[in-house]
C-alpha cells in the first residue's frame, strides 16, 4: 500500500509538472503582449519596455518557465488583466460561489440519479425510461438550462431566473456560501431566498449526472440482480427491500461511485455555461469574462486550479477506493 | 437490432448527406438579410427570421454542416492517430510500447476538455483553432481500445499461424490485426460523435467557434440569449438541432453496440 | 389601578414610538452589465459607473443638466487671464470630504499633483500644464503653457480631475498613489459614499450627511452587477430594478410594458467606422464599394428604430450640428461591377467590445450588404484592451472597426485629440496627417464658437474625403425606468447616466 501510494503521489505530480508546461507553452504563443496588457493603452512605451523587464519577459524561455515555476510554487498566478488583481485573490472571490453550486448539484444528481435508476430496473417503465435518460444526456445544456428558465421562470415564475441572491436580502458573510451565510450573519431570511435562487442553476448542472450515474447504477444493479447471491439472499427468506439495501445496492455502488469522480471532473465545462445562463458570480463567470477579455492570467490560472483539482481528487478517490476495496488490486 | 436505432443509424447517413449538400439544400444565403428581422416561424420563413432578418432554416442547415463535418474530421483523427500509436505500441513492444502508454495515460488524465478551452481562449477562436486542438485531445482512448484489441489478437492463434506461414510487417497489421480492432473502434466512434458535438456546441457557445457571422448551432444561441423571452426561435431552435444530432448518434452507437454484442 | 394606569402609559408610548418610527429607507435600485474597473478617478476611463463616480467624487467644475454648457461645481466662481494661460479658482466653502476632514485649496492642489503623475493613465488631462499652486486656502491656480480654450471642457468631463481627500492619497497611500485602495473604498466630497463594494456581485451607495449641498432624495443607492440583458429586462419589469440607464434593446422600445418611460437624449456617442488602409481597402475603388455597401440608410432603422440619425459630420451632432447628413455613394450596381473587377475580396470587420450586442448587429448587417456587392466578410470582436494595440500590428488587424465611441468632454477639440490627430488615443489604425493636425491645433485656438465650428467642419470634411474615419450614426442614449421617476438631469457628454444627487420619485 504504501509502494502504490507513493507512485500514485509520483505520478500526480508527474502529470501536474506536464500541465504547467503545456500551460506555460500556451502563454508563449499568444500574440498580446502581456506587459502592454497590464500597463494599459495609454501608457508611454518606456512605461511598457520596464513592464517587461519587471516581468522578465525579455529573458530566455527556459530562465522565463524557471522564474513561472518559482512563482506557481509561491502561489502567484499574476495579475489579472481585467480585474488589475491577482488572479488569486480573483479566485478566492469567486470560488465559493461554484462550490456551492457544485456540491449542491452533485447531492441533486445523486439522489435523482439513485432513483432513476431503481424504477428502471425494478419497474416496468424500465425501457420509456432509458430512452427518457438517453434523451436527457442529448440534451446541450445550455438547452436544458435555457427551457428550465423559460418554463419556471418565464411562464410559471416560481423560481427566480438569475443571480444568487434578491438584492435586498443580501449580507456578504464570512464563507461566502450564500446558505450558510444566511445563519451566520444573522439574517435567516436570506436562506430560503438563496436556496431558491440555487435549484435552477444546480439542478441544470445536476441532470447530466443524474442520467450518468442512473445509468452506470442501473446497468450494475441489473448484472447484481443476476449474481448468484441475490439468489441466495431471497431464498433466505430476505424482503425485497433488504435484498436491495443489504446486498445489491453495496455491490452495484462501486462503478457509480467511480461515475461520480468522472462526473465531478466533468463538471467544470458545464459549470462555465450555467454560471453564465443565470448570472451566477462564480469561477465560471470569471472565466467566461476573461476569454471575452482575452485575459490570459485569468484564463490560465483557472484552467490551472481547475485541473489540478481535477487531478488530486482523482488521485485521492483513487487511494481510497484501493484502501477500501482490495480486489482492485494496488499499482 | 431494434427498430428505433435502426432508424438512428438511417438517419446518421440523412444528416451527412445534409451536412455535404447544404450549399444546395439551403433556402437562401444564410449571411444575407432576406426579410424584415425577428419573424415568427411561418409558411414563408419555416424558422422564422432572426435578428438581422436572415433565413433561420439557411442558417441551421448550414449550423448542422458545421457541427456535423468538424465533429467527423476530429473523430478521423483521434481514431487515426490513436490507431497508429495503440497499434505502435502494441506490435513494439518494450520501451517503446512503455512511452506510448504513458503517454496516452497523460492524455487521458489531464482534463483534456478544459485544457482545450484554455488553448483556444489563448490562441484565439477560430473553427479550425478548435479542431486542431481538439483533435490533440480526443486519440488517447482509440489508443488504448486499439492496443489492447491488437494484443489480443496478436496472441491469437489464426495470427501466429500468419506469421509462421510468412506474412509479416506491414500485410500481417493491416490484415489481420487491424481488422480485429475495428468493431470495437466504430462502436466507441459513433457514441463518441455524440460527445464531440456537445463539446463542439459548449465551445461555440463560449464564443470561442468561428466567428461571426458563420451559423454555428451553439454560437446562434449564445447570441441570441436576449431574444429567450421574445422571440424564442432565434436561441431554442439551433439548440434544439443540437439536441436532435446528438440523440441520434446516440441511439445508433447503442444499436450498432447490440449489434456487435450479439455478433 | 395604578398597574392599570402604568399599562395604559405603556401603551400609550408604544403607539406614539409607532408613529414616530423612521420612514422606509428610500433606495433606488440600478444594475450594470459589468464590474466597474475601479471608481478612482485617474486610474481608468470606465463607462458604466460614471453615475455614481459623479456623486462619489466633485470636479472644479461640471456641466449644467441637458446642455454642454459649464457651471461650477467645487469651484464657485473662475477666472481666466486675458492671455489665456492662467486660470484662477475660488473653491466653494464647507465642503468636507467623506471622512469628515474639511477641504481646502492645499487638498485640491495635493490632489491634482497626484492626477498628474504620468503613470497614471488619466494624466494626460492636466498634459498642457505648467504649474499649479493654492495661494490661500480658498484659491486654485493652473497656469498652462500655451492658451488651451477646451482647458474647462475638460475640467467638466465626466474622466475630470475630482478631488480625492487625503484621507485616501496619504493615510492610503500604500506604495502606489492609493490605488490598491481606491479600487474598493472612496473618499471624495460628493452627495453619496461607497458604503459597500462587493465585486462581482453589488456595490452600494449611501447618503452623505454632512455634503454641502442641497441632500439628495434617496438615501441608498445600490447597483446590482447583472450581466444578463433579460435578468435586467424582467428585474424592471417587476420592479426589482429602477432603471436600467444602457443596454435595452431597441426594438423593445417601441413595446415597453406598462410602468416603465425612456428617456433617449442626444448624447456625444458617434457610431464611426475606421478603415485600416493597408490590406484590402488599400484600392480606392474596393474602398468606395464598400462604402457604398456599409452606407447606414441600409440598417440605421433596422438596428436603432427612431433612436438614431445618419451622422453629419466626423463629430456628435451634440458637439457640432453638422450642415447635412454624409452623403454615401449609393450606387450598388457599380459597386458589384468594382468587386468583381478586383478579384476576390475578403474582409474582417472588427467591432468594439464595450457594446457588444449592439456592434455586432451593425456588423452583421453590413456583412450581408457586402455578400451582396460580393465582398466576403466575417466579425471579430476585439476586446477592449486590445482595440488601441491595432496599430502596432496593421497586418493582423481587421479592415473595418466599428465603435460607438465618447469624446472626453463637449468640446472639439477633445474629439480630434481622442481620435484624429496622430497619435491619438483612439486612433486605431494610425492614420495620420500633417495638414489635419495643424488645422487642428489651429481652430484649438479659435475662441468664437461660430468660427471655430467652421473650422472644425472643414476638417471633418477632409476626414471623409481621406475614406480613414466614416462617421455613421448619431446614438441617442436611451434611459429606461419605472414611472414615477423624476429629475433625471441627464446630460449629454456624461454617458450612460442620470443624476443621483437630483433624481426623486414623486
Amino acid at each position: 500500500m504504501g509502494l502504490f501510494l507513493l507512485r500514485r503521489i509520483a505520478g500526480l505530480a508527474g502529470v501536474l509538472v506536464a500541465m504547467t508546461i503545456v500551460l506555460f507553452a500556451l502563454q508563449q504563443i499568444v500574440p498580446a503582449d502581456p506587459a502592454r496588457a497590464l500597463v494599459g493603452p495609454n501608457a508611454p512605451n518606456a512605461l511598457v519596455e520596464a513592464k517587461r523587464t519587471e516581468m522578465g519577459l525579455d529573458r530566455p524561455l527556459p530562465v522565463r518557465y524557471w522564474r513561472y515555476m518559482v512563482q506557481l510554487s509561491r502561489g502567484d498566478l499574476g495579475q489579472s488583466i481585467l480585474t488589475h488583481n491577482p488572479v488569486t485573490t480573483d479566485l478566492a472571490r469567486f470560488t465559493p460561489a461554484t462550490l456551492e453550486l457544485i456540491l449542491a448539484a452533485l447531492v441533486l444528481g445523486i439522489a435523482t440519479g439513485a432513483a432513476v435508476a431503481l424504477p428502471q430496473v425494478l419497474s416496468r417503465w424500465g425501457g420509456v425510461l432509458r430512452l427518457g435518460l438517453i434523451a436527457a444526456t442529448s440534451a446541450p445544456i445550455f438547452l436544458t438550462g435555457l427551457l428550465l428558465s423559460l418554463v419556471f421562470w418565464y411562464w410559471l415564475g416560481w423560481l427566480p431566473g438569475g443571480g444568487r441572491v434578491s438584492p435586498d436580502d443580501f449580507r456578504l458573510g464570512p464563507t461566502g456560501f450564500m446558505t450558510l451565510d444566511s445563519i451566520l450573519t444573522g439574517q435567516p431570511r436570506m436562506m430560503p431566498d438563496a436556496l431558491a435562487h440555487l435549484i435552477l442553476p444546480a439542478f441544470t448542472l445536476a441532470l447530466p449526472i443524474a442520467v450518468a450515474i442512473g445509468r452506470t447504477l442501473a446497468s450494475s444493479l441489473t448484472e447484481v440482480y443476476r449474481q448468484g447471491y441475490i439468489r441466495t439472499a431471497r431464498a433466505k427468506g430476505l424482503g425485497e427491500a433488504t435484498v436491495l439495501t443489504r446486498h445489491a445496492l453495496k455491490n452495484a455502488a462501486g462503478p457509480a461511485l467511480s461515475m461520480v469522480s468522472l462526473q465531478v471532473a466533468l463538471i467544470f465545462n458545464n459549470v462555465l455555461i450555467v454560471e453564465r445562463l443565470f448570472a451566477w458570480p462564480g469561477l465560471g463567470s470569471y472565466m467566461v469574462q476573461a476569454f471575452a477579455a482575452a485575459d490570459l492570467p485569468a484564463v490560465l490560472g483557472v484552467a490551472f486550479v481547475a485541473a489540478a483539482t481535477y487531478l488530486v481528487v482523482a488521485a485521492i478517490v483513487d487511494i481510497l477506493r484501493a484502501a477500501i476495496d482490495p480486489r482492485l488490486g494496488v499499482g | 437490432m431494434p427498430r428505433l436505432e435502426a432508424a438512428a443509424v438511417c438517419m446518421l447517413f440523412v444528416i451527412t448527406l445534409v451536412a455535404f449538400a447544404a450549399p444546395w439544400l439551403a433556402p437562401a444565403d444564410p449571411v444575407v438579410k432576406i426579410g424584415e428581422p425577428y419573424q415568427p416561424p411561418s409558411l414563408s420563413y419555416l424558422f422564422g427570421t432572426d435578428e438581422i432578418g436572415r433565413d433561420m432554416l439557411a442558417r441551421m442547415i448550414y449550423g448542422v454542416r458545421l457541427t456535423w463535418l468538424p465533429s467527423l474530421v476530429i473523430i478521423a483523427a483521434g481514431v487515426v492517430i490513436g490507431t497508429i500509436v495503440g497499434g505502435l505500441g502494441a506490435l513494439a513492444g518494450g520501451v517503446i510500447d512503455l512511452l506510448l502508454t504513458r503517454l496516452t495515460e497523460l492524455f487521458i488524465v489531464i482534463p483534456s476538455t478544459m485544457i482545450a478551452l484554455a488553448a483556444v481562449a489563448a490562441i484565439g477562436p477560430g473553427i479550425w483553432h478548435t479542431v486542431a486542438t481538439m483533435s490533440v485531445f480526443w486519440w488517447p482512448w482509440y489508443a488504448r481500445i486499439v492496443r489492447s484489441e491488437v494484443k489480443v489478437v496478436a496472441s491469437r492463434p489464426h495470427a501466429e499461424a500468419a506469421r509462421l506461414s510468412g506474412v509479416s510487417g506491414p500485410r500481417l497489421v493491416i490484415r489481420y490485426l487491424l481488422p480485429a480492432a475495428l468493431p470495437s473502434v466504430l462502436v466507441t466512434a459513433t457514441l463518441d460523435v455524440a460527445n464531440v458535438i456537445l463539446v463542439l456546441s459548449l465551445f461555440s457557445f463560449l464564443g470561442l467557434g468561428a466567428p461571426a457571422p458563420t451559423p454555428e448551432l451553439g454560437a446562434m444561441t449564445a447570441r441570441s440569449l436576449a431574444s429567450l423571452t421574445t422571440h424564442w426561435w432565434i436561441p431554442i431552435l439551433p439548440a434544439v438541432a443540437i439536441f436532435i444530432l446528438v440523440v441520434t448518434a446516440n441511439l445508433a452507437g447503442d444499436g450498432l453496440r447490440a449489434l456487435m454484442k450479439a455478433v | 389601578m395604578g398597574v392599570g394606569k402604568a399599562a395604559a402609559v405603556l401603551v400609550a408610548m408604544g403607539l406614539l414610538a409607532q408613529a414616530q418610527a423612521a420612514p422606509a429607507e428610500k433606495v433606488l435600485r440600478v444594475a450594470y452589465d459589468d464590474d466597474v474597473a475601479t471608481f478612482d478617478p485617474d486610474d481608468a476611463i470606465i463607462l458604466f459607473g460614471l453615475d455614481a463616480s459623479r456623486v462619489l467624487y466633485e470636479g472644479l467644475v461640471q456641466y449644467r443638466p441637458g446642455t454642454t454648457e459649464i457651471a461650477p461645481w467645487l469651484a464657485q466662481s473662475w477666472s481666466i487671464s486675458p492671455d489665456g494661460l492662467t486660470y484662477r479658482f475660488t473653491l466653494r466653502d464647507g465642503v468636507t470630504f467623506h471622512d469628515g476632514r474639511p477641504m481646502t485649496a492645499a487638498d485640491v492642489l495635493g490632489y491634482f499633483r497626484r492626477r498628474s503623475t504620468p503613470s497614471l493613465p488619466l494624466s494626460y488631462f492636466l498634459d498642457g500644464v505648467a504649474d499649479m499652486s493654492a495661494p490661500d486656502p480658498h484659491t486654485f491656480v493652473i497656469t498652462l503653457k500655451a492658451p488651451q480654450p477646451a482647458f474647462l471642457d475638460r475640467l467638466a468631463s465626466p474622466w475630470a480631475p475630482k478631488i480625492i481627500g487625503p484621507g485616501a492619497l496619504v493615510d492610503h497611500a500604500g506604495g502606489d498613489l492609493g490605488v490598491g485602495w481606491l479600487g474598493e473604498h472612496a473618499d471624495g466630497t460628493g452627495p453619496y459614499k461607497l458604503d459597500e463594494f462587493a465585486r462581482g456581485q453589488r456595490y452600494v451607495l449611501v447618503r452623505n450627511p454632512s455634503y454641502w449641498g442641497p441632500q439628495p432624495y434617496f438615501d441608498k443607492i445600490q447597483i446590482l452587477i447583472v450581466p444578463s440583458s433579460n435578468q435586467q429586462m424582467l428585474m424592471l419589469e417587476r420592479g426589482e430594478l429602477d432603471i436600467i440607464e444602457h443596454g435595452y434593446p431597441f426594438d423593445q422600445l417601441a413595446k415597453l410594458p406598462p410602468g416603465l418611460k425612456v428617456d433617449a437624449h442626444d448624447a456625444l456617442g458617434l457610431e464611426m467606422a475606421y478603415f485600416n488602409p493597408t490590406k484590402a481597402l488599400r484600392d480606392p475603388k474596393v474602398r468606395k464599394a464598400v462604402l457604398t455597401a456599409i452606407n447606414p440608410a441600409g440598417w440605421l432603422n433596422d438596428v436603432f428604430g427612431a433612436y438614431a440619425t445618419p451622422a453629419r459630420s466626423a463629430y456628435p451632432k451634440a458637439m457640432i450640428t453638422g450642415p447635412a447628413p454624409v452623403a454615401f455613394p449609393t450606387d450598388l450596381a457599380a459597386a458589384r461591377r468594382a468587386i468583381a473587377a478586383a478579384g476576390p475580396v475578403a474582409i474582417e470587420i472588427g467591432c468594439a467590445d464595450q457594446e457588444g450586442p449592439v456592434q455586432q448587429r451593425i456588423a452583421e448587417f453590413m456583412v450581408s450588404q457586402l455578400k451582396q456587392i460580393g465582398v466576403t466578410a466575417t466579425v471579430r470582436t476585439i476586446p477592449i484592451d486590445q482595440d488601441s494595440s491595432l496599430v502596432n500590428d496593421l497586418a493582423r488587424a481587421p479592415d473595418i472597426f466599428i465603435a460607438q465611441n465618447y469624446p472626453d468632454a463637449a468640446h472639439p477639440a477633445t474629439q480630434t485629440g481622442v481620435f484624429f490627430e496622430t497619435g491619438a488615443a483612439l486612433n486605431y489604425f494610425g492614420y495620420s496627417n500633417p495638414k489635419i493636425d495643424a488645422m487642428s491645433a489651429a481652430a484649438g485656438q479659435i475662441t468664437s464658437i461660430p468660427e471655430r465650428n467652421q473650422a472644425y467642419l472643414a476638417i471633418s470634411d477632409l476626414l471623409f474625403a481621406d475614406e480613414a474615419f466614416i462617421p455613421l450614426a448619431d446614438v441617442k442614449d436611451v434611459i429606461v425606468y419605472r414611472a414615477g421617476l423624476v429629475d433625471l438631469n441627464t446630460r449629454p457628454a456624461l454617458p450612460w447616466a442620470v443624476d443621483y444627487a437630483t433624481i426623486r420619485r414623486e
